[in-house]
């Protein structure tokens, strides 16, 4: 599989969708649940997000993964890709067709990403001085899960809110091994949070992501040492 | 319309759309644009920032506003009051439907403008040295982009949620330039002669100039408010 870096090539227009991306970026981890979830037949393109080729601009402005090329058609930001994927792609539904429920599983998402994403992101390189606000955060969703009662926040099967969290909540395990820290939380006072994990977990479209991308815990975790050691090997397990 | 103070009673459940909102702020305005172009009847509370109700935090509990209530439901976060109003709404379109691509577009142009460009027009109410050149330097990419779109409006030939962000939020700049008494004129500049061409359609939309009148915010009054946050004390009921 190719890493496209400084020294690449903008690779040619293709028939499939196109997802450029990288192995272990937890905005890509959520799309990527999605296009299988959907049922999308796609390739993907790994970029080199620390050595990013001169060409990427010309996909996206923004010169950031996630981006999705359909075609002509180029899209980005995630919160767009995951809109923009659900009307063009509509035979398996990701979000409510409720007004308010979508509205609902959008503010989720809008709230994990304003007080979860960045202090899981802060976490990478100072895992245990983040661990407290992370639990913090983690003890609201438990609770929201609580509430809905159902075992996903997509009510019996996962949607794009269960996916969008996953592909963050699931560096968690990684960056404690990583740090080798003693962090855990109680299983009992996140009881629903914990069982959503473990359905979460055994998702046929988490399984094949982490197979495809070779994205395991031991995988995910020897990446994050050598982010911590300060040169990150993106092809780390090939 | 009511102004809400720390002090005040939550108010009863309303027939109408309610609003909390500031009277001034581009996000709220945006939302009452909307609002107004699709026809639905709403009312707006105005929340004081400086010292909230606290029941406002059982409505939403970030305390943010803009939020929406509609009986039961409660929607906070611009973006995604648009996504709502549009599906509970569906008569009167802001967005596009012709292809998933299109309405990416706008989605992409909003986002990146609110990512990029809106900050700088938040931080020149209070720093305008700072950040005013640089918000001009990006309204010239804003020209481009509606140059390049070549129709009178992001929605086409009409306005659409797009045009109705953009427009609540540079509609602000002119009355920025009075308040603080900046030196400059970009009118003559053929770097924006699309921007402009637009914001003078904008400018004559029923529906903006309905808002100015039935809340008497236009260009005098939002130079009133501006001024008094430069002097510290800011004051929501200008002209009222």
């Amino acid at each position: 599989m190719a890493f496209l870096g400084k020294d690449s090539q903008r690779p040619p227009k293709s028939s499939k969708p196109r997802l450029y991306t990288s192995r272990f970026d937890p905005y890509s981890a959520g799309i990527r649940f999605l296009l299988g979830a959907k049922g999308i037949d796609y390739e993907y393109v790994y970029v080199d997000v620390h050595d990013k080729p001169d060409w990427f601009k010309d996909v996206n402005p923004a010169n950031r993964i996630p981006t999705l090329e359909i075609g002509d058609e180029i899209v980005y930001e995630t919160f767009v890709i995951y809109d923009y994927l659900e009307e063009k792609y509509p035979a398996v539904k990701t979000q409510p067709a409720d007004a308010y429920k979508k509205a609902k599983d959008k503010i989720f998402v809008a709230h994990t990403k304003e007080y979860l994403t960045t202090k899981i992101t802060d976490a990478v390189k100072n895992f245990n001085d983040g661990t407290e606000a992370i639990q913090r955060v983690l003890k609201i969703i438990d609770g929201i899960m609580g509430e809905r009662g159902t075992d996903y926040l997509g009510g019996d099967q996962p949607n794009f809110a269960d996916f969008y969290l996953f592909g963050w909540v699931e560096l968690l395990p990684a960056l404690k091994a990583a740090h080798e820290s003693s962090f855990d939380l109680d299983r009992k006072e996140f009881g629903n949070y914990f069982a959503w994990i473990f359905r979460m977990d055994k998702n046929v479209h988490v399984e094949n992501d982490r197979k495809t991308h070779k994205a395991d815990l031991k995988n995910r975790t020897a990446f994050f040492k050598s982010v911590l050691a300060g040169s990150p090997n993106i092809k780390v397990g090939l | 319309m009511s102004f809400i103070e720390k002090s005040s009673p939550r108010p009863a459940k309303s027939s109408k759309v309610r609003l909390y909102s500031t009277r001034f702020d581009p996000y709220s305005t945006s939302i009452r644009y909307i609002l107004r172009a699709k026809g639905i009847d709403f009312e707006d509370c105005y929340i004081d920032l400086q010292d909230r109700p606290d029941w406002y935090k059982d409505i939403n509990p970030t305390g943010e506003i803009p939020c929406v209530e509609i009986d039961d439901e409660v929607v906070p976060e611009s973006m995604i009051i648009y996504d709502y109003l549009e599906a509970k709404f569906p008569s009167v379109k802001m967005q596009q439907t012709d292809s998933a691509y299109k309405w990416s577009k706008d989605r992409l142009f909003v986002t990146r403008f609110m990512q990029n460009v809106a900050p700088r027009i938040h931080d020149s109410r209070t720093k305008p040295k700072e950040n005013f050149d640089q918000l001009l330097e990006k309204l010239k990419k804003v020209s481009q982009i509606l140059g390049m779109r070549g129709t009178d409006y992001i929605g086409g030939d009409s306005p659409n949620y797009a045009d109705y962000n953009l427009f609540a939020w540079v509609e602000v700049i002119p009355c920025l330039k009075a308040a603080h008494d900046l030196k400059i004129d970009i009118h003559g500049d053929e770097a924006y002669k699309d921007y402009f061409a637009w914001v003078y359609r904008m400018d004559k939309d029923k529906y903006i100039e309905q808002d100015r009148v039935e809340r008497n915010v236009n260009f005098k009054t939002r130079v009133e408010f501006f001024k008094t946050i430069k002097a510290g004390t800011p004051n929501m009921k200008v002209g009222l």
